[in-house]
């Protein structure tokens, strides 16, 4: 995979991030600085940085090598929203897949990161960028990750619908908007999703390409939630995969953002 | 390797105040499993640890399967070997065909509904809370989820929720309510607002207690009504207790014959056994 030079135009990125077309290890600087750069709200989650994670909810006990129990993972993005778990059987662990990629594994029973409340209010846009693996087929509205307690309120990908375990669903403010092609589990996605709650439209996009679109009108806000991985509320539709990145931002992104931040989280996924 | 592990329900907020208490955080049992539409069970599975699976091991009345493969079919098989279904593996509805009679479904909202007896979902294919007869909502006991009217003791709210170690809440009329007051069964089935819930952050000021009216009972006409010594002031809907013991707490219904007639006759729902000579109480 190479990146043509034109493809990049905001300037923001230089040469020698790239290395043929795969990121360094600078990478996540350079995506924390293009899509947090201007004080925008949100959560960078990045398995591979050993130096974010603890096997503790205090964070006292770093992750020092795989199959360690994550009980908290630091936000990248300068917003503080980190992720904890104080209870250690819902912990996921940090495991590192066959291409040497590091991710975190949810057992799809009782596993779940979550934040503290988020401050979204009067936020109308929302970015999700993800790198995601589906195991075993999973159970009906399985949760990939929600802003929401409910599903009513927020966003929420998931990895199924009630009916179909082959599917991914994005939720935003209680209305659902399924994918029309077949992700049958095992499956490795990059997942992005572009939301707005003003004009009630979203996007969303499956290895780069545009798969999903939405409408929705029931909120104008996505107000101040908790952001939760792996489960609702930390108490069910439990997700049975892997997370490699995880990236949310309270704006819509542009299309060279997109494509940076798809190829950041690929880079970190190898999904395509 | 990991471990999955299962124990009854009644176990349970003795099994997480143990597991919490070696160090190892709140509601590690935290999976609902349903024998009926009730929370019977709960689970968990854990990445290996020795410490933990030790403490589990050491928990009374817990089921435990220590081995690899698949945590999610080897938690489901031992949800299954207590004779109890897996809430979040729950199959969908049928939209035709029978809905089988003992057997948890997941609506396309994302409740879930035990079946009571078998039926045809081709001829009565509406909303399941249109046949309350054939099946019934089940609430998960770890969500905060709109009230519903408790049909018997596996869907009455509690003061302990046993998943939480704290009151049962619901929400209802734009509100979160949580439960304070409870029959002599530890269960709730009163509305919010009605009797024995406190909208969370609103509650009662100390002022707040029983209070005598000065008045006891007499004779029992019939099932919610009593005769009273005199009459007795108490305010329609108003908590009412006869007796001295929370077994005795009711709603004051109004006065017999004429509800809204003072006289030494007084309605009660639901009805509470009270001995002639015990006091009347109202919360106040």
């Amino acid at each position: 995979m190479s990146l043509t030079a034109g493809l990049f135009n905001s300037g923001l990125f230089k040469v020698g991030i790239f290395n043929g077309g795969l990121f360094k290890s600078s990478s996540t600087v350079s995506i924390v600085s293009l899509l947090f750069g201007a004080s925008e709200n949100g959560v960078l989650y990045d398995p591979s940085d050993f130096s974010t994670m603890f096997q503790d909810s205090a964070g006292t006990t770093p992750v020092t090598a795989v199959g360690q129990s994550v009980r908290k993972i630091l936000d990248k993005s300068g917003n503080n929203n980190h992720a904890i778990q104080p209870t250690l059987t819902s912990a996921p662990i940090l495991l590192q897949d066959g291409s040497g990629y590091y991710y975190l594994g949810f057992d799809g029973i009782d596993d779940c990161l979550f934040t503290g409340d988020i401050y979204f209010t009067a936020k109308s846009k929302m970015s999700l960028f993800i790198g995601v693996r589906k195991l075993t087929p999973p159970s009906a509205y399985s949760v990939i990750a929600e802003l929401s307690d409910n599903g009513a309120q927020g966003f929420g990908l998931f990895a199924s619908s009630n009916t179909d375990k082959n599917v991914y669903q994005l939720w935003l403010t209680g209305t659902s908007s399924t994918s029309s092609s077949s992700y049958s589990a095992p499956i490795t996605n990059v997942i992005s999703a572009e939301m707005d709650l003003i004009a009630n439209t979203s996007a969303t996009r499956i290895n780069s390409s545009l798969e999903i679109t939405g409408t929705h009108s029931n909120a104008n806000e996505f107000s101040n939630r908790k952001f939760y991985l792996g489960r609702r509320a930390n108490t069910s539709l439990p997700f049975v995969g892997w997370l490699y990145q995880v990236i949310v931002r309270d704006v819509t992104s542009s299309s060279n953002e997109i494509t940076a931040a798809e190829t950041y989280v690929n880079s970190k996924t190898g999904a395509y | 390797m990991s471990m999955c592990a299962i124990i009854p329900v009644a176990n349970l907020l003795s099994a997480n105040t143990m597991l919490e208490a070696a160090g190892f955080g709140s509601n590690n049992f935290s999976v609902p499993a349903y024998a009926g539409p009730g929370a019977t069970h709960a689970a968990l599975h854990a990445w290996e640890n020795a410490a933990f699976e030790a403490a589990v091991q050491a928990i009374p009345g817990v089921v435990v399967d220590i081995g690899s493969g698949d945590p999610v079919a080897r938690t489901q098989a031992l949800i299954a070997a207590q004779g109890a279904q897996w809430g979040d593996q729950a199959p969908a509805l049928p939209t035709s065909g029978n809905a089988l009679a003992n057997t948890l479904y997941r609506y396309t909202d994302g409740t879930l509904w035990w079946c009571i007896q078998t039926f045809n979902r081709s001829t009565y294919n509406a909303h399941p809370s249109t046949y309350p007869a054939l099946i019934r909502r089940v609430r998960n006991p770890r969500s905060v989820e709109p009230w519903q009217q408790p049909i018997d003791q596996y869907d009455a709210y509690r003061a302990i929720n046993p998943f939480t170690g704290q009151p049962d809440q619901v929400t209802h009329k734009g509100e979160t309510w949580y439960v304070t007051s409870v029959d002599g069964s530890g269960n709730n089935v009163w509305e919010p607002g009605v009797f024995g819930w406190t909208i969370v952050g609103q509650e009662p000021g100390p002022s707040e207690t029983w209070v005598d009216t000065g008045v006891t009972i007499a004779q029992l006409i019939g099932a919610g009504v009593y005769r009273v010594s005199g009459v007795p002031t108490i305010t329609l809907n108003q908590a009412t207790r006869l007796g001295d013991l929370p077994a005795g707490e009711t709603v004051f219904t109004g006065y017999w014959p004429t509800t809204g007639t003072p006289s030494d006759y007084i309605k009660i729902s639901p009805h509470v056994t009270a001995a002639s000579g015990a006091k009347v109480w109202k919360w106040a």
